[in-house]
């Protein structure tokens, strides 16, 4: 008699969480619209970075590539509780695959996709680390791939590379960076951003570029457009 | 209780069964264990010594002709020069007022008394290295120095750079002649659409090797001055040349992860691929090539037989430049002052002993 009054009591809290919950998710809904899928220039107090990109929302797609979490040292940035659609790509087939189980065989398509993970070095051009020996960046970027990205954006979305970059640093110069960030952008014909310096991102406050009075001014990204270099 | 006959028979054989099971283990791990220690004892490299005391990226590294000293320079501006046998830090050479990207010493030179320098200052400096102090600046780069080349018999310094326009894109290449006994500018080479990254002068000193951004190694006649040949061998900017001695073998590394290697008077060979932009190339005799990564990693085969013979986690950073002694016994690298993650870390010089 008493389990079954437990039993109750039980069943009665969680109906009533499940309901202010639904109240919680309908009331975001109803409440001012953020702006999705574009630029948004915010200057944090401290003025030494800028938020670039609003907090991950239902229409994004994060990728996390295997490199981010398992790297010695590094704080792990955990998105589990990410109100996006994420998954972790160790190699190009599994980011592949991802994306396309991620927007239903690309019916279903996203504003942003983010793919964040390390830059890997001075000596990289744009794109990130997926795991050691495997670089998602515009020459090991499959047609396969690129297709199935172009598939899961929608016509105006934008593919955001959420990794150091060091633009300026580069030995081969910040043309053949942006050529390269320019032939991404092309071969997924979509728009392509990518951070030219030190960029970090977390759940509450999105993307972030620090501010660099050498190599990046206004903590700006990177923004290609396909057949265009930046 | 009394114990059946049968149960008994049972017992006995589990029993056994338990001893070989333990057996095999024991072998299995005395197999694995003696596999590993055989590696070990022929592993193709050692680390020999840490040397830190660079406050930024280290980009160049020249050992002496006896092997003894080795010099490195790097963004902290600073050329540090160090005892091999001890690893200790025999002193620092100041006056570049940017980023020393080439060292070489002038093995002509008693016990290696001389070293060349040259930096992003577009300027190269000759330093008396037992006196610790500068003789003589070499002007006449229009753009940032980036490698050096010594032509020993013929005392002739190959200085290469370059530079970009304000798009980034490239300006041609600059590579600059100098005689040594005069001090003065003996000859300009003239061709490459890019920044020169590398250079390296056969040991029989008639030929020199350029490597450009423009993704071209070519080969010129020191003598005449003359353009050999022109090989567009890599999808990415070359990083770094070697020749064997006598000369008769180039390696050219690029930043698309590719090694070349080229055999002048006969034919290109195979070269070698790996996932990760190339920044350094040395050949030991004709043996052995070892070849740095941008992941912090030093890969070696031999070039005879194309076999892989390892491979080394040397750096949790990029290593920037590698360089062999005169002897090809000790191997020196340099890494980056930032990690794959994007965070500072204290660059270091480490030397190793290659087998």
């Amino acid at each position: 008699m008493v389990r079954t009054k437990t039993w109750w009591i039980a069943a009665a809290f969680a109906l009533l969480m499940g309901a202010l919950g639904q109240g919680d998710i309908a009331g975001a809904e109803q409440g001012k619209e953020r702006p999705r899928g574009r630029a948004v220039m915010w200057r944090s107090a401290d003025d030494k970075q800028k938020l670039y990109y609003d907090p991950l929302n239902q229409d994004d797609l994060l990728i996390e590539a295997g490199y981010k979490t398992e790297y010695p040292g590094v704080p792990n940035v955990d998105f589990s509780e990410c109100s996006a659609q994420h998954f972790k790509a160790r190699s190009m087939a599994d980011l592949a695959s991802g994306v396309t189980g991620a927007s239903r065989g690309g019916t279903r398509k996203f504003q942003r996709i983010f793919i964040i993970g390390h830059g890997g070095g001075r000596f990289r051009l744009p794109g990130v680390l997926l795991w050691p020996g495997e670089r998602f960046e515009a020459a090991s970027l499959s047609d396969d791939c690129a297709l199935r990205l172009r598939n899961a954006l929608a016509p105006g979305g934008v593919l955001i590379i959420a990794a150091c970059g060091h633009r300026l640093r580069y030995p081969g110069g910040t043309g053949r960076w942006d050529d390269s960030l320019g032939e991404m952008a092309t071969r997924i014909e979509r728009r392509v951003c990518a951070s030219p310096n030190t960029a970090y991102m977390s759940l509450m406050e999105g993307l972030t570029c620090q501010i660099d009075p050498v190599q990046n001014p206004d903590g700006t990204m990177v923004l290609a457009e396909p057949g265009r270099t930046p | 209780m009394s114990i059946e006959p049968g149960q008994k028979t049972d017992l006995a054989t589990r029993r056994r069964l338990w001893r070989a099971v333990v057996w095999v283990v024991i072998a299995a791990l005395a197999i694995g264990g003696g596999v590993w220690l055989y590696r070990l004892a022929t592993f193709p490299i050692r680390e020999l010594a840490t040397l830190p005391g660079h406050k930024k990226a280290v980009w160049s590294l020249a050992f002496s002709s006896g092997g003894k000293v080795l010099a490195s320079g790097g963004e902290d501006e600073v050329i540090r020069l160090w005892d091999v046998s001890t690893g200790q830090h025999r002193g620092t050479l100041k006056g570049h007022t940017g980023s020393v990207n080439a060292l070489a010493f002038i093995p002509a030179a008693p016990d290696s008394k001389l070293l060349v320098s040259a930096g992003d200052d577009r300027t190269i400096r000759i330093w008396d290295v037992q006196a610790q102090r500068q003789l003589s600046i070499l002007k006449g780069h229009n753009w940032p120095v980036k490698a050096l080349a010594l032509s020993t018999l013929k005392n002739i310094l190959a200085s290469g750079g370059g530079g970009f326009d304000k798009h980034g894109r490239n300006m041609p290449g600059e590579i600059i002649l100098w005689d040594l006994a005069t001090g003065k500018e003996c000859g300009r080479l003239t061709g490459h659409e890019g920044i020169v990254f590398a250079l390296a002068c056969a040991r029989h000193d008639k030929q020199l090797a350029s490597g450009s951004n423009d993704d071209t190694v070519r080969i010129w006649d020191l003598e005449t001055g003359r353009q050999e040949a022109k090989m567009l061998r890599h999808k990415g900017y070359v990083s770094a040349l070697a020749f064997s001695y006598p000369g008769d073998l180039l390696a050219s590394g690029g930043n698309d992860g590719t090694v070349k290697l080229l055999w002048l008077e006969q034919s290109e060979r195979p070269g070698f691929s790996i996932s990760s932009p190339v920044t350094g190339v040395a050949l030991s005799g004709l043996h052995t090539i070892v070849v740095s990564d941008a992941d912090g990693r030093m890969h070696l085969w031999d070039c005879n037989t194309g076999r892989f013979r390892g491979s080394v986690q040397a750096h949790d950073a990029s290593v920037t430049t590698i360089e062999l002694s005169p002897d090809g016994q000790v191997l020196a690298s340099a890494c980056d002052a930032t990690n794959f993650a994007g965070q500072p870390i204290q660059s270091e010089i480490k030397l190793w002993r290659l087998r």
